[in-house]
């Protein structure tokens, strides 16, 4: 008996693609479609004005309570007891029901706000809603529709395309919890890449070209240290760089690896290392000198700061088999081990990263399904509240029957 | 002068389209391949290179590093593939649950390549498309990673989920006597 290995797999693949005929196109079959894009962005911008839909949401999607305004100011967090070395059970068929989430949550591409206004999502190709921050008394979103990863900073309540004409932007955007400033990287229309700072009002405060010559590069904008804004430069792992800029337009390298989160104070930083191998390891790393704060963590990746940072998330993580367990969250100071996820039995995967609510408690897109042998088994799909505070899980409106195409991705929350 | 700077602006679109129909030249066969791995049909491979091939069209002025441009384009494909998915659920299309019908069946292999390609189909579309970037675009995890987005332990995990349920698959089936997942000797493959 022959085991089936790779070769077998990659045989079978060659054999099928070199099957069919397959009609190759000529320049004007594709200019002729790029034409056609074109026309449905500039009206798919005009429709994403007219997609903000006051209405509250009705059955299955009423995901949102009536939480506090997105302007309303930053408690300090109260200082809740957390018990250190907690094991956390997911588990949909155990969970008890919580309270709504008191910010913006994504379903299946459409944005739930607190007050149960939903946002439609693009329903274009490759189009979607990728991040949302607080902008005074409304929101500001990253929202593309349909361009597969271009995106407008879309004002909500007025539909006001905030990045500069005929520019777009990238998808992530920053938020300063203490002065509302909000920043992005955009692009195009004859600049280089550049970081633009906004007011609470949406006014422009500075812009600094950060790009080294490339008319594209990725820029992601984390937070806010003082005056500066804190944000990864470069798309390739093996490459990007964490680096600072202030409204002077001096930019300076703080660590290689790629940032993917900054603490509420500025003073520290979540970086990704990705090594020859193609694994990666994570560390907490002081933003004024890059020096890591503990060892880094190799066995899994980190997420992003609790609003009082002292904690820090880890990275998505899929686990099956009965007892599998979980790094969840650690200290951010000393990397000491604060809560694992643990599942009974099935297959489960925690879809849409988890992000914090509050001090204690954090929200995450999950899956699960009774058995781990089919991954094409039926899952269903829920939001959950993980409290650290009780040591516990919820789940956060309903839970979501199995649907083959439903967009996992598209099951997330922002925090203010 | 306008008349000069018009000129100018010609000569730059005809150099823009002759570099690009020379990309296209080149690399379009291997797209339209793995375009009919990701979707399962030609007309769909079709017009999932044609809507990427005007993406990148679109974007052609911004891509200044030609060893971006591959990864770039099938993160386009990739992306518009799972598109199709995701429209297709906002209809309320259920996904069928059958296997397609076997056009190409007249394989002359042992049945292991047109039942292995069978179950490549029923996989979930994201699995899928680690699969086909990985065994048949030979991609490194840190490569898919990159053009899916997602992390390379997550390209992994789903890559031996994908590789476990076709091993259950073939093991399954009466007719492919002599293959069989290996559990015990051998290890993994």
């Amino acid at each position: 008996m022959s085991p089936l290995d790779e070769q077998d797999l990659t045989r079978a693949l060659r054999a099928e693609a070199a099957r069919p005929e397959l009609s190759p196109l000529g320049l004007d079959d594709v200019k002729g479609t790029a034409r056609g894009i074109q026309r449905r962005r500039r009206i798919a911008t005009g429709l994403a004005a007219a997609a903000v839909v006051a209405t509250v949401v009705p059955g299955a999607l009423l995901l949102g309570g009536t939480g506090p305004a997105p302007d309303a100011p930053v408690d300090d967090p109260d200082v809740v007891e957390v018990a250190y070395g907690q094991r956390i059970l997911l588990d949909l068929r155990e969970l008890p029901a919580g309270d709504a989430a008191e910010s913006p949550v994504l379903v299946d591409g459409d944005l739930v706000l607190p007050d149960g206004t939903v946002v439609e999502g693009p329903d274009t190709m490759g189009g979607g809603i990728a991040d949302v921050v607080p902008l005074g008394d409304t929101w500001a979103m990253a929202y593309d529709p349909g361009r597969g990863g271009e995106y407008d900073i879309v004002r909500v309540d007025t539909r006001e395309q905030l990045q500069s004409p005929d520019t777009l932007a990238q998808s992530r955007l920053a938020h300063d919890p203490a002065t509302g400033r909000v920043a992005w990287a955009e692009f195009g229309g004859g600049q280089l890449p550049t970081i633009v700072v906004v007011d609470e009002t949406g006014q422009e405060l500075w812009r600094a070209e950060v790009a080294e010559g490339q008319a594209f590069e990725i820029v992601e904008p984390l937070g806010f240290d003082g005056e500066d804004v804190v944000y990864r430069f470069g798309g390739d792992p093996r490459t990007a760089e964490a680096r600072r800029v202030g409204p002077d337009g001096v930019q300076r390298t703080i660590t290689d690896g790629t940032p993917t989160s900054l603490s509420p104070a500025g003073d520290a930083m979540v970086v990704n290392e990705q090594r020859r191998d193609g694994t990666t390891c994570s560390a907490v790393v002081a933003t004024d000198d890059g020096a890591p704060l503990w060892p880094q963590a190799c066995d899994f990746s980190l997420g992003t700061f609790s609003p009082d940072g002292r904690f820090v998330s880890t990275g998505i993580s899929e686990l099956s088999g009965p007892d599998a367990a979980a790094t969840g969250v650690v200290d951010a100071r000393t990397g000491e081990l604060v809560a694992t996820y643990a599942y009974a039995d099935g297959a489960q995967s925690i879809t849409g990263g988890a992000r914090w609510e509050s001090a204690s408690s954090l929200l995450l897109g999950y899956q699960q399904s009774d058995t781990d042998t089919d991954p094409a088994a039926p899952a269903r799909y829920a939001l959950l509240r993980v409290d650290l505070g009780e040591g516990e899980a919820q789940t956060v409106g309903p839970v979501l029957d199995f649907d083959p195409a439903f967009d996992t991705g598209g099951l997330r929350h922002f925090p203010r | 002068m306008a008349g000069s700077e018009a000129g100018t602006t010609m000569l730059r679109e005809r150099d823009r389209d002759a570099d690009f129909a020379a990309y296209m030249a080149v690399r379009q066969p291997s797209l339209l391949r793995t375009a009919y791995l990701l979707a399962g049909d030609a007309h769909t491979a079709e017009d999932l290179v044609q809507t990427a091939l005007a993406k990148l069209y679109l974007s052609w002025d911004k891509v200044r590093d030609p060893e971006l441009l591959d990864g770039y384009v099938r993160r386009i494909l990739v992306n518009e593939h799972n598109s199709l998915w995701r429209r297709a659920w906002k209809r309320r299309e259920q996904a069928s649950e059958t296997l397609p019908e076997q056009g190409y069946a007249d394989a002359p292999d042992d049945g292991l390549q047109a039942a292995l390609w069978d179950f490549v189909q029923t996989l979930p579309r994201k699995q899928r498309a680690v699969v086909v970037l990985r065994y048949y675009e030979d991609m490194s995890e840190a490569e898919i990673a990159q053009v899916l987005g997602i992390s390379p332990g997550t390209v992994k995990s789903q890559a031996s989920r994908a590789l476990a349920a076709l091993r259950g698959r073939v093991a399954d089936q009466p007719g492919l006597a002599g293959y069989r997942p290996s559990t015990t000797e051998g290890g993994e493959a």
